[in-house]
């Protein structure tokens, strides 16, 4: 009976506790949690608006890393990777806000809400952990957990919204971005290309289209300054000077350098045409007089058709200067100094609007003897034709035809003593070995001295239109041979370099580089002479 | 030697965020707005609920015998 009693006891008290939790659940907890979660929902909406709020901002001190010029220069801005593996890595200057800094940003946003909601899944573990009991464990998992899951669906319900607009945001201004981008780079491409534009250096002779600008105030070197990743129309040097993109408006507004070995380039490298030209030949041929008479004649001859020969680099204009003075007084040129490499000589030219670079180089006979000697003439890799320079004194049978003068005349003449054939097989033999393809150049051979062999009976045969059987007559037959065989197009002169040859005429010493130039797509005059009409007209 | 040069954003950088702090700013208004507008409604919802919940509870048969 007790245990009956007992059993009926334990029945009605199990039945109050039902009813009693029923009632809790029903009455008190399910209507407190259809008002805690929504607004711990819309609590978790509010939070994930205002953590990329305080991120962008910068306001907690949650302001994402930016990314500087000097993570760009260390390779630390998370930019891709370059296509070509450059030595010098990216430029000093800060990258585009859409291409670096906008994925730091956005990540940040998105991370501090992880994070906070994190710091708060902690606190109901801790809390769990604290009260290791039934009713703690109740309260963790039915209040605490549940409002908590809501918080956070909120915010990063949110924060995945704000993130997906902001993302398109971005991309529709990274589109227009890309078109000025391509627009920009594309055109200053199309110029340059259309103008044959480069720039050589003056002294290490390297060729590139696109050379180094050196900041114009911290001189940080900028080796690629076109358009891209770190700037569409400007871009910011690491010391915040603001530059443009374009090597075309950067050529006017910086200096020009060469990317190899940094030294300034000349005025206009890169934007011009450029045209280079050297001149080769024995020692003591009369390359520079051929070059100084050359550039007189040839300002001469542009100034006459309303063109323009200007130097605008001091150097290049001290040495014209003392040319012009050599030329004009008639006095001796100096030897020019063995083993030093030459610097060009650069003229501006100037025909209508259109301009361009012309570099003369000059390096001394010495290089040209032997194959050893002429590695460092780099300038002939790249060059656009050649000019070979003959002393007609130095041919063995126009020393036989002068007879009994022929000392007298050889000392006045200071003729060459190298054999031009040597010097012409040892130019092209190098040209060949440095893979540079000799047939789709152009070679002027010029016959210099003219005017102190005109009147002596070897050059009763030389005239303008028959240099070059004068020159088989002369014995270079194979001289001849080799340079028509070795080149695309040869063209024979015979020049003057005396102030007395006026430009234009046959002798003119301008006549070698003019045709050159004209083949190189530099027409200084409307028709380039010819010495053989010139010669028929004369006649 | 390169110069360290500033390291706080460039204009270009504060113009863009000032562009998604708008967009943020907008999406939380709206929101705000959205809410607010339906509050009244989220009110009576959350009370019908709640009375559903204890109707239910009233209409469950609590005899043990």
């Amino acid at each position: 009976m007790p245990y009956l009693l007992a059993f009926i006891a334990a029945l009605v008290a199990l039945y109050v506790l039902v009813w009693l939790t029923v009632a809790a659940v029903m009455w008190f907890l399910i209507p407190a949690m259809l008002i805690v979660l929504p607004i711990g929902l819309l609590a978790g909406v509010f939070w994930g608006c205002t953590v990329p709020l305080l991120t962008l901002t910068g306001l907690r001190g949650w302001q994402p890393r930016t990314i500087t010029a000097q993570d760009v220069k260390q390779g630390t801005s998370n930019l891709p990777k370059l296509r070509q593996d450059s030595p010098f890595g990216r430029d000093p200057a800060w990258p585009s806000y859409l291409v670096a800094q906008s994925r730091v940003d956005l990540r940040e946003m998105w991370h501090r809400t992880l994070r906070t909601l994190g710091v708060g899944w902690d606190k109901c573990r801790k809390f769990g952990d604290q009260r290791d009991n039934l009713v703690g464990r109740a309260v963790l998992v039915i209040v605490l957990c549940p409002t908590w899951l809501m918080v956070s669906v909120g915010a990063l319900g949110a924060t995945a919204m704000i993130l997906l607009l902001c993302l398109s945001a971005l991309l529709v201004v990274m589109t227009g971005w890309l078109l000025v981008t391509g627009l920009l780079r594309g055109g200053d491409y199309l110029v340059r290309r259309l103008r044959r534009a480069s720039g050589s250096c003056q002294s290490c002779y390297y060729v590139s289209s696109l050379p180094a600008f050196p900041c114009a105030r911290c001189g940080e070197m900028h080796r690629d300054i076109r358009p891209g990743l770190l700037g569409a129309v400007w871009r910011r040097c690491i010391c915040d000077a603001l530059l443009p993109t374009t090597v075309l408006r950067a050529a006017f507004q910086l200096q020009t350098s060469c990317p190899n070995c940094l030294e300034l380039l000349r005025a206009g490298a890169a934007v011009h045409r450029d045209v280079r030209l050297p001149v080769f030949g024995p020692v003591s041929a009369g390359k520079t007089r051929l070059v100084y008479a050359g550039l007189l004649a040839l300002r001469d001859q542009a100034a006459a058709a309303g063109a323009s020969v200007d130097f605008a680099d001091e150097q290049s204009k001290r040495a014209f200067e003392h040319g012009v003075e050599i030329i004009s007084t008639g006095s001796d040129t100096a030897k020019t100094p063995a083993g030093q490499l030459p610097t060009a000589i650069t003229a501006q030219v100037t025909v209508a609007r259109r301009k361009a670079l012309l570099h003369l180089f000059d390096a001394a006979g010495e290089f040209y003897i032997d194959r050893g000697d002429n590695s460092e003439l780099l300038f002939l890799d790249h060059a656009q034709g050649l000019v070979f320079v003959v002393d007609p004194f130095s041919i063995p049978w126009v020393q036989d035809q002068l007879g009994g003068r022929g000392q007298v005349m050889l000392a006045r003449a200071n003729a060459a003593v190298d054999d031009p054939e040597q010097v012409y097989h040892v130019t092209a033999g190098r040209l060949r070995d440095y893979g540079v393809q000799t047939s789709n150049q152009r070679l002027a051979i010029a016959v210099v001295k003219a005017d102190l062999l005109v009147d002596l009976p070897p050059a009763q045969d030389l005239r303008p239109d028959r240099v070059r059987e004068w020159l088989q007559e002369a014995g270079l037959d194979n001289l001849v041979l080799a340079a028509e065989r070795d080149f695309a197009e040869v063209r024979y002169f015979v020049v003057a370099s005396v102030h007395s040859a006026r430009a234009g005429s046959p002798m003119s010493p301008a006549n070698p580089f003019a045709w050159l130039m004209a083949r190189a797509g530099l027409q200084l005059l409307p028709g380039e002479p010819d010495p053989t009409k010139q010669t028929e007209e004369a006649a | 030697m390169t110069t360290p040069g500033p390291r706080h954003p460039t204009i270009s950088y504060l113009v863009h965020r000032g562009v998604l702090i708008g967009i943020v700013l907008t999406i939380t208004l709206s929101t705000g707005f959205l809410v607010l507008s339906a509050a009244a409604d989220l009110q009576l919802w959350v009370i019908s609920a709640i009375q559903a919940a204890r109707d239910e509870w009233t209409s469950w048969n609590w005899s043990l015998w």
